[in-house]
């Protein structure tokens, strides 16, 4: 009896098991939209847009195929030299705030540089239409969108955009001021994040290096993507620059024992962009006599620790770096990663909750 | 005894309530203005000044090094006779201890520079 229950044990697993196995040959293998530029007719080329805008997933970073969708979306994107370019929106149903100003910039770059003419093909999701003309990149792809964004998500997305030189700070007034109303401090830390990434945008993410032979964009060559929502504070900066990597050591050409210094103390690190800006960190850090030089991201970074809590995160080219300290009684945790794809610039990003400053505020 | 004039800036009534970067190059409300517009020429006559720093939506390090170190560098100025001359008046202690530092290592850069 015992012998006979063993054996009909046995061929219920064995049951199960082939069950599993002629489900899983049965089921359709999930076929990612992929990105490419098709030809139709005349001269007129059609590139299709991932599903998804995202530069870093929070839990796989770039493995996750919906990165590595979009970064083969951006690749051809890039590749663009001239003519027209026609982009199917249909498919997009997310677009995160970074991707989403990445997205932009390289929009902008293209049409000022190479003179692309883009059309678009609307998106059918009502929320990406409304993120599209919130953000003005509607009118970069001459995308008329009829509808006016009234989703919460979409509502509170401000945009700021500015040359290399001629830089007019009045451009941030909108954020800070919708920062002020959520937390009612007219004085935010933000801030100086903000307008040091800037400045570090017209004083060094442009500067000419032997390496860069491409024409970088002078107008608009920073982008800030800001959003509220939720009590949270999204702030996002981007530049299409040199990176990290070309520019300190153009930053420290009068210092070269201390680039050296540097660059020893970050030789552990992985990926030399993830290196360079571990190593621009350690510099704002660094006591020099030069201490009003390459203070930039150490201010970025100190955002968080003046607000209490928060995410810093800086991407340049394939090196990413992220701080986060989650209450302002502990210490902030850092880490550096070398990514899979490139960003071809910087992308300085902020996470701040705003409840606490609004209930310090009321006080 | 001769009485110290003494000269009250604020920035954000001033001058303005978003202030920018380092050089006038590189755009609008930035320190390098700033400095030549509010600081150089009452120090220049030998006044004290008041800069009182609150009520902007922030500062980066670059205008406040620009403006205040950039002073003590164009004037030449001696470290304590500009901290005593250049009062900061903020309720943002971190501005004020940045600034004083901005004007002590002023020289530092400029020595850094010569040699």
């Amino acid at each position: 009896m015992k012998k006979l229950r063993e054996k009909q044990r046995r061929f219920q697993s064995w049951k199960s098991a082939y069950a599993m196995r002629l489900r899983k040959s049965s089921k359709p293998k999930k076929t990612y939209r992929k990105s490419k530029i098709r030809h139709s007719g005349v001269d007129q080329r059609v590139l299709v847009a991932p599903s998804h805008f995202i530069v870093l997933s929070t839990r796989s970073l770039q493995n996750g195929s919906d990165v590595n969708e979009y970064f083969s979306f951006l690749s051809k994107l890039r590749s663009v030299q001239s003519g027209n370019l026609t982009i199917d929106m249909r498919g997009v149903r997310r677009m995160i705030v970074d991707a989403a100003l990445l997205f932009k910039a390289e929009l902008s770059r293209l049409i000022e540089l190479h003179g692309v003419r883009f059309d678009a093909i609307a998106p059918t999701s009502q929320r990406t239409q409304q993120v599209l003309k919130q953000t003005g990149i509607d009118t970069l792809l001459n995308l008329k969108i009829d509808i006016e964004p009234s989703r919460e998500d979409v509502i509170h997305w401000r945009i700021a955009e500015g040359p290399r030189a001629g830089v007019d700070p009045t451009e941030l007034e909108p954020m800070m001021a919708d920062i002020e109303e959520v937390t009612g401090l007219a004085t935010h830390p933000v801030y100086q994040g903000i307008i040091e990434s800037i400045g570090n945008c017209a004083e060094h993410a442009y500067k000419n290096h032997p390496d860069v032979t491409w024409r970088m964009p002078e107008s608009p060559s920073w982008w800030v993507f800001q959003q509220v929502k939720d009590g949270i504070l999204m702030v996002v900066v981007c530049d299409l620059g040199i990176g990290v990597n070309r520019a300190l050591p153009l930053t420290l050409s009068n210092e070269h024992g201390l680039l050296k210094k540097l660059m020893h103390l970050v030789r552990r690190t992985r990926g030399e962009d993830a290196r360079a800006l571990l190593a621009a960190m350690e510099y704002g850090r660094s006591s020099t006599g030069l201490h009003e030089r390459g203070r930039g991201m150490k201010n970025a970074h100190a955002v968080i620790n003046d607000h209490g809590e928060g995410d810093f995160y800086a991407i340049s080219n394939k090196g990413c770096y992220t701080y986060r300290k989650s209450s302002p009684s502990t210490a902030g945790q850092s880490k550096t990663v070398k990514l899979r794809h490139s960003v071809h610039g910087t992308i300085l990003g902020w996470r701040l909750p705003l409840e606490q400053a609004s209930a310090e505020s009321m006080q | 005894m001769t009485k110290v004039e003494t000269v009250v800036v604020n920035v954000a009534k001033q001058f303005t309530k978003l202030p920018g970067l380092r050089y006038i190059r590189l755009g609008r409300f930035s320190g390098e203005e700033f400095r030549q517009k509010f600081l150089l020429e009452p120090l220049k006559q030998g006044k004290t000044i008041i800069v009182e720093l609150d009520g902007v939506r922030g500062y980066g390090s670059s205008f406040l090094e620009e403006a205040f170190g950039g002073t003590v560098r164009e004037l030449d100025l001696d470290i304590t006779d500009a901290l005593n001359r250049i009062k900061i008046v903020t309720s943002v202690e971190s501005w004020r201890l940045d600034v004083e530092e901005y004007i002590r290592t002023a020289k530092s850069r400029k020595n850094a520079t010569n040699a």
